[in-house]
């Protein structure tokens, strides 16, 4: 069984855990558990940039893009942008979508998703054709300033119709997440947010779809097998949609050896 | 796989029959589990361990207590293998437990805050309390308390809330096979993640069977 997971992160904000080579360890744990692709984003150089300077950006994903040439059949570049700097994510997207290998965009809290500042760059996205992955969670403490709750990603989502979003932390997003976006039919929800809550992710299926839940672990903040936990006990159908027939589907630049 | 942290009965974020509780902690190679009340998490009360009564043979009760109930109340409770504490909800400092003459299982934190309704708030126990308590075994802790806690105290610790990766390999690594306990926190996680963490660490036999059976028959909750 091929298993994609379509949500992990690299850089220094994490401490190494078997060697001093985030990359390495990252790409070695998560074969160990079945894992053959994983799309990774760099939030920051020193630690998780919410608010990177352009000049921040571009370092981040420069150390995503080193890693997919250095593991290139396990891993694939998600770019990281931000919204507050527009010209400068516009720039970072051509430089690593438009003219390099990269796969999707991260949006993670610079701004809110609803917010209409988003559009000149989320049209560029939407003419390439890649998909976005976008944080949201619902948090009743220890929120982050201008953090999207899936409401704002549903909102987005009616705004831009052919944009494809993958809605991160269906753990924070809830049964209240899930129905925010089940109108919207161009978001995707990842698996990832928090702790395995027990039966999650069966309800997410039986609500949106099989084909709208995909197989995120956001490692190395959280653990890639106990990530997969989540999943093993879903039909076979749907668990080969979820682990990795919808990533398929969705990252189109994705090598066909995938 | 023995199960130190499971509940069984109704309670606000989860429920459980033991019937049910027990199918979904076999699917997941469960073999045995030290089963608490869940509605214990939520409220101070004796009755609520009424529902560990008569429980199938897979089961292992341990009551929920409070040290503050009567000490007759509290002496009905010795039988047990082991009781557990939940300060943070309950409302005591967790050193008061010290005061409880039997083996005791503190119970760092039901859930993550951040996901709870805003009006059921559940305080979590601070590393300084669970030091401050020492009891025999501590539950839900996170990753990053292991070490503070297990250093300081005689404790052993599961891993049912604490997760990163190659947390069961780095944990046997640092603190030992013989302090660790593996804990589903079923049924508000699922099982499989404690099953996916072990099979994940690759560890020797000896160890395997230290996490899985072997120090929860040296505290008494397995028949050697």
């Amino acid at each position: 069984m091929t298993i994609i997971d379509a949500h992990a992160h690299l850089g220094s904000g994490f401490p190494p855990w078997r060697t001093n080579d985030v990359a390495a360890d990252l790409v070695a744990t998560s074969a160990e558990v079945g894992i053959s692709r994983t799309l990774v984003s760099t939030l920051g150089v020193d630690g998780l940039l919410s608010h990177p300077t352009p000049s921040e950006l571009r370092a981040a994903n420069d150390i995503t893009a080193a890693a997919v040439a250095r593991f290139p059949a396990a891993l694939a570049g998600v770019v990281y942008l931000s919204p507050e700097h527009p010209a400068a994510s516009l720039d970072e997207l051509n430089r690593h979508v438009a003219d390099g290998p990269f796969v999707g965009v991260k949006l993670w809290i610079a701004m809110r998703a609803n917010d209409v500042r988003l559009d000149r760059l989320v049209g560029r996205i939407e003419e390439l054709g890649v998909p976005v992955l976008q944080h949201a969670w619902y948090k009743t403490v220890d929120g982050f300033p201008d953090e999207s709750t899936p409401s704002d990603v549903a909102e987005l989502a009616r705004r831009h119709p052919g944009l494809t979003i993958q809605m991160a932390h269906l753990g924070g997003a809830g049964r209240r997440g899930v129905a925010d976006i089940a109108p919207h039919k161009n978001i995707v929800v990842d698996t990832s947010g928090g702790d395995p809550v027990l039966g999650e992710v069966e309800y997410a299926v039986s609500e949106l779809g099989a084909d709208r839940v995909i197989f995120g672990t956001d490692a190395p903040i959280r653990d890639p097998a106990t990530a997969l936990a989540k999943v093993l006990h879903l039909p076979p159908d749907s668990r080969d949609l979820v682990l990795s027939g919808n990533a398929r589907r969705l990252y189109g630049r994705l090598p066909c050896s995938t | 796989m023995f199960d130190v942290t499971c509940f069984v009965g109704a309670g606000p974020l989860a429920s459980s029959t033991p019937a049910a509780l027990g199918e979904l902690l076999r699917r997941s190679g469960v073999t045995s589990a030290a089963v608490s009340p869940m509605a214990g998490l939520f409220v101070s009360d004796p009755t609520v361990n009424d529902v560990l009564r008569d429980l199938p043979p897979f089961f292992v009760p341990v009551p929920i207590v409070d040290p503050r109930w009567p000490p007759r109340v509290l002496a009905s409770y010795r039988k047990h293998p082991a009781v557990r504490v939940v300060p943070g909800s309950h409302g005591y400092p967790a050193s008061e437990a010290r005061a409880l003459d039997m083996p005791v299982i503190l119970q760092m934190r039901v859930a993550d805050p951040r996901n709870l309704p805003s009006d059921l708030p559940l305080p979590e126990v601070e590393v300084a309390e669970a030091v401050a308590l020492s009891p025999m075994v501590v539950t839900g802790a996170r990753a990053h308390e292991l070490s503070p806690i297990l250093t300081a105290t005689q404790a052993l610790a599961d891993l049912s809330l604490a997760e990163q990766p190659d947390v069961v390999r780095r944990a046997v690594a640092t603190f030992g096979a013989d302090r660790l306990l593996i804990g589903t926190h079923a049924p508000f996680l699922t099982p499989e993640a404690a099953r996916q963490k072990l099979l994940a660490a690759r560890l020797p036999q000896a160890s395997f069977a230290a996490l899985t059976s072997e120090n929860a028959a040296r505290l008494n909750f397995i028949l050697r």
